[in-house]
């Protein structure tokens, strides 16, 4: 046996399901197979009904087992069984009916007499039961029972039942039963139904013969007739239905099938269907059109297209090749919205550079359908003529044109356009420079740095710094990017040379960082400010010592010691790969600089982010301090969860004096996770 | 929409004015007065199934100018009254009169199948139902908008997609994941390889209590408890069975469904599919969980990859997909992860495989429906999900596994457990 959860079995299931494993013929375990579902009978009819749920699933799993691969031996004998216990009236109903359940899944010729016995119960749920483990049943026997059963006749749904299970088995010999209940309104659909299963000549007769017509059931019947490669036969019927009054789905689908079984006549149809009056056979003819006329496709479209009405032109467009370039541009100005956005995918699709200036005037204008397809267009196209005069296009032309080239760039991540990019930052137009520096700042990198922090050192704006930060955050070459940025600042006004503060803390170095701890330390309040705010944000901790002493200088300006505070708390809460003895002192001493309330609370959220002995020795006096309460009782207890590892008695000495304090429910909780380490 | 196709297909004028006289419901004003959102470019919908999910659905179109419900559909008296007064009260606010009267509710859905007038449907019954309604509907003219997952058996399916495909009905399931940004964010990147070859999988499917057999009790007045069981085998009346929350209740039966594999495995084995290219395919081996000491239910794909169903999953995600450079994980939310972790914020490049972009579940079918395009989550890929769904059920309750084939559809080598892949239906309740 090779499952091992066996839950919710029983021991005598298990043992039981192990033995049948072992059975090879006949033999004593058979026995023991007939006793075990014996005693499981009761259970099945148990009193209290939610304890039969436990007991159904054990029978349900021995005859899944038995019925496994290569058990051929095992399945027979399970379902000689369980047809036996299914036929004896003194077996409870509740557990009969779940026995024939199982028949259903995987009784053979021998279960047939059994459930044929079944049919005839005076119980429904019984013979309900029977009919579907017959109509389950590969033995011709459970058809002729079956069809005797409905030749005995009944309440129309259980004459439902058996004629839709004839009909699932495909039972020839039920076609002359199955014609007569064609006239009963009660069966009539159910038996048509059946009728078109089985899909013989004689069935197919007494379908065209049916009043009322059953087309959808002939539909059905020709599929099957194609199925079995009788493409003949199931043209004869598609054809009939398609040209006939019917409904126009049920046409549709007979359109469907004839180009399936004759394509050189459903070629002609569908054409027509293309330019008919009704949508659901011109959907379906679109949808055959590629099928069909495969690489003929646009040559036999191109002449109808346009006698086309606006919706099977959307649609069709989306079908057309290259060589329909020509007139797919001119349904970029049909007056139909859905033709033109359907024309712009085209264009996309295609990739030709004819296609571009169209794109890019749709895409800078205000229609917004129109917009939305031309920019995904471009993002699409992947032809080199194509993207060449896209390329183009973010140089020269209307402004409003190059912005959407421009854009179209950016969303393709086009790097090769780069140097056009980080030339039209210095455009005149401000839309174009705009654009260009919000393209150079997603996609620049070392190439790009230089020329854009001369741009931001000529122009001096907002926009133009930021973009040389994006830009330097993503420069892999950091010492060499510091050194072109620092060259650059010597030969500029000083307060110009301050805005490429920022980028030079993403790149770091000594050298960088020497000019702008001397801009930090200078005279100018201005750019004291910014160098503040750079050394704050600088790429490694080496920033910390120039901000420590610019907190520990009494001459500091308040404002300036709370930037200085702010950025050594961000350096201490980045750095945690630095020794935690330095993060440590270096905290501490913020700490000690802190004088204000929301600097002090501001240090506190840093020291919880270091674990260290001289940290929860400075903090755990503080948990005492009515004004700091809260905040050290949080930062506190994210100390204690980071001292676990380290020191688990700190930890939870930490955390039982924050319990102690009953700051908060949530704060409790955490503890209590702590102290249970 | 066009008028030319809409009057045309709809044989609208003619049809409400038939259905109006007979149903007695006010007759709709022509097209030409009233402009773009008039009655007649309107599409004409009916609610089956009128239950917890149906609620957002029913909101959703009864605030659309260019839908307009007909009707609802549902066995239980009290709940399609209750949908009736809802929707007719969504129309009484728009109108002058503060008053509307012109929605149906029925106990049968077949009486909104046979109106003329009617052009859409939303199947949200218990999954047993949903493919002997949406084939009637779609033979009948209508498109269909069906709950996922789209069937009960793998043979639904099939018969559900050849119908559409045969029939040119526009069928959109009901997996709305596919029209959420971080979904298809996550599947274009593994599909443009940005975390590598993808080989493992992990899902959070969650689990349903077990099923029970249950005491009968008194079947409530106005209920039509034959019509609720369907084509399912009988059993007494229980409200427990007929309940319909998510913790529990039919979802937990499998009569009526395939649990959890088909709750929220139609979900995110659907978002799987898509990720790995296999719409119109399979995985190949189905294993239960406990089979030789399997921990995790698993199914495995042709090129090795497998999907293993409630395997944690890092960050508290649904999905991760694991590849030999990196990883996605997503979630409902707009939840999107990734390791490394820039490449969440990377934007595709051109090279990068694109995906169906919708928005919007609803309206991207309703586009289908105006448009006469495939919509984002058609019956073939309904199908092909739900077949994961059902293969790894089958594969639970016969406790062994199952090879597949994907292109023929046929369970291999186990003559017993293919009888599995469709069920009989209890009558008068077929599929015709």
């Amino acid at each position: 046996m090779k499952f091992s959860l066996l839950n919710p079995m029983k021991t005598h299931t298990q043992l039981l399901v192990l033995g049948l494993s072992l059975l090879a013929t006949t033999s004593p375990l058979v026995g023991d197979v007939e006793q075990s579902v014996s005693q499981l009978i009761p259970n099945l009819a148990a009193e209290k009904v939610e304890d039969r749920y436990q007991h159904q699933m054990e029978l349900q799993q021995l005859a899944a087992h038995a019925s496994r691969p290569g058990a051929e031996a095992e399945r027979l004998e399970m379902a000689k069984i369980l047809a036996a216990k299914a036929t004896d009236a003194s077996v409870p109903q509740p557990a009969r009916v779940w026995l024939v359940r199982q028949l259903e899944y995987i009784g053979a010729a021998e279960a047939v007499p059994a459930l044929t016995k079944l049919l005839g119960d005076k119980d429904a749920e019984l013979r309900e039961c029977a009919r579907r483990a017959l109509e389950k049943n590969s033995s011709p026997g459970a058809g002729a029972s079956l069809l005797a059963a409905l030749q005995a006749g009944g309440e129309p749904a259980w004459k439902i039942g058996l004629i839709n299970s004839l009909g699932e088995r495909q039972d020839a010999a039920a076609i002359g039963l199955l014609k007569t209940h064609l006239a009963e309104a009660a069966t009539a659909r159910v038996a048509a139904e059946a009728l078109a299963k089985i899909a013989k000549p004689a069935a197919i007769e007494a379908l065209w013969a049916a009043n009322p017509a059953q087309p959808d059931a002939l539909i059905e019947a020709a599929n099957r007739l194609l199925a079995q490669r009788d493409a003949p036969a199931a043209r004869a019927i598609y054809a009939r239905i398609q040209s006939g009054k019917f409904p126009e789905a049920t046409r549709a689908a007979a359109l469907a099938g004839l180009a399936k079984a004759d394509p050189k006549s459903g070629a002609k149809l569908i054409q027509e269907a293309l330019l008919g009056a009704e949508p659901r056979l011109q959907n379906v003819a679109v949808q055959l059109s590629a099928p069909v006329f495969g690489r003929n496709l646009t040559k036999a479209m191109l002449p109808l297209f346009p006698k086309m009405s606006p919706s099977v032109k959307a649609q069709v467009l989306g079908l057309l090749d290259d060589s329909a370039e020509k007139p797919v541009l001119n349904a970029a100005k049909d007056p139909d919205e859905n033709v033109r956005v359907a024309a712009l995918q085209a264009l996309g699709r295609m990739g030709g550079a004819a296609g571009v200036p169209v794109l890019i005037e749709a895409a800078a204008g205000k229609a917004r359908a129109e917009k939305t397809a031309a920019e995904a267009a471009l993002v699409q196209t992947t032809n080199a003529r194509a993207l060449a005069a896209l390329a183009t296009q973010v140089e020269q032309g209307q402004p409003e044109w190059r912005v959407a080239a421009i854009r179209a760039m950016t969303a393709r991540r086009q790097t090769s356009t780069l140097p056009a990019l980080v030339k039209a930052c210095a455009d005149s137009n401000l839309a174009v420079s705009q654009a260009a520096l919000a393209a150079v700042a997603q996609m620049g990198s070392d190439a790009e740095l230089e020329p854009l922090a001369r741009l931001a050192l000529k122009a001096s704006s907002k926009e133009t710094c930021a973009a040389v930060e994006d830009v330097a955050a993503r420069v892999t070459d950091k010492a060499a990017g510091a050194r072109k940025l620092l060259a650059l600042t010597q030969s500029a006004e000083k307060t110009k040379a301050a805005d490429l503060m920022g980028a030079l803390s993403l790149l770091g170095g000594s050298e960088a960082l020497a000019m702008v701890t001397a801009n930090a330390s200078g005279s100018d309040a201005t750019l004291k400010e910014k160098a503040i705010r750079a050394l704050g944000g600088w790429t490694d901790f080496s920033a910390s010592q120039p901000l420590l002493k610019i907190v520990a200088d009494s001459a500091t300006a308040q404002n300036l010691k709370q930037l200085a505070i702010q950025g050594l708390v961000t350096l201490v809460k980045t750095s945690e790969n630095e020794p935690l003895d330095s993060r440590a002192s270096t905290v501490l001493a913020a700490w000690a600089a802190a004088s204000r309330p929301d600097e002090q609370k501001s240090v506190l959220s840093a020291m919880a982010e270091v674990p260290h002995p001289k940290v929860v020795a400075v903090l755990t006096p503080l948990l005492k301090d009515e004004g700091l309460k809260n905040e050290a009782a949080t930062a506190g207890l994210t100390l204690a969860q980071g001292l676990v590892a380290k020191d688990v008695a700190a930890a939870k000495a930490l955390a039982q004096t924050i319990k102690d304090l009953n700051v908060s429910r949530d704060l409790n909780r955490k503890a209590d996770a702590v102290l249970r380490k | 929409m066009k008028s030319q196709n809409n009057t045309s297909r709809r044989g609208f004028l003619k049809c409400v004015a038939a259905s109006a006289t007979a149903l007695g419901i006010p007759t709709i004003i022509p097209a030409v007065v009233l402009g773009q959102n008039a009655p007649s470019n309107r599409i004409n919908m009916g609610l089956i199934g009128m239950g917890l999910m149906m609620g957002g659905h029913q909101g959703s179109m009864c605030n659309r100018p260019d839908v307009q419900v007909l009707a609802v559909c549902d066995v239980d008296r009290t709940k399609r009254e209750r949908a009736k007064a809802a929707v007719e009260q969504a129309y009484a606010r728009r109108q002058p009169s503060g008053s509307y009267k012109g929605c149906e509710a029925y106990n049968e859905y077949e009486r909104i199948i046979e109106r003329k007038d009617i052009d859409a449907v939303f199947v949200v019954t218990p999954d047993h139902w949903h493919a002997i309604i949406s084939v009637a509907a779609m033979k009948s003219g209508k498109d269909v908008y069906v709950q996922k997952p789209m069937t009960l058996t793998i043979r639904e399916g099939r018969i559900m997609s050849d119908v559409a495909r045969q029939y040119g009905a526009i069928l959109q399931v009901g997996s709305q994941q596919r029209s959420e940004r971080a979904f298809r964010r996550a599947c274009e990147m593994v599909r443009s390889g940005w975390i590598g070859k993808v080989h493992t999988i992990y899902t959070e499917l969650g689990e349903f209590p077990p099923p029970a057999t249950l005491p009968e009790q008194p079947t409530p007045d106005g209920f039509d408890y034959d019509r609720w069981l369907g084509p399912t085998p009988w059993y007494p009346y229980n409200a427990q069975r007929v309940r319909g929350d998510y913790g529990g209740g039919w979802r937990c039966f499998w009569e009526y469904g395939s649990r959890k594999n088909g709750d929220w495995g139609a979900h995110h084995f659907d978002i799987i599919q898509w990720a790995l290219g296999m719409d119109d395919s399979g995985p190949v081996e189905f294993i239960p969980k406990g089979y030789e000491g399997n921990q995790y239910q698993t199914h495995i794909y042709k090129n090795g990859i497998k999907v293993l169903r409630n395997h944690p999953v890092r960050l508290g995600h649904m999905i991760q997909f694991i590849g030999d450079k990196g990883e996605v994980l997503v979630s409902r939310g707009d939840r999107l992860d990734t390791l490394p972790v820039k490449l969440k914020d990377q934007a595709p490049g051109a090279s990068d495989i694109r995906l169906y972009d919708s928005r919007d579940h609803h309206e991207n079918w309703i586009q289908g429906i105006k448009t006469r395009k495939p919509c984002i989550c058609p019956a073939e890929i309904g199908h092909r999900t739900a077949t994961i769904c059902h293969l790894s059920g089958i594969a639970e309750r016969l406790k062994r596994p199952l090879k597949w084939d994907p292109a023929k559809e046929e369970i291999l080598g186990d003559t017993e457990a293919s009888r599995w892949m469709d069920r009989p239906r209890r009558a008068p309740y077929v599929m015709v």
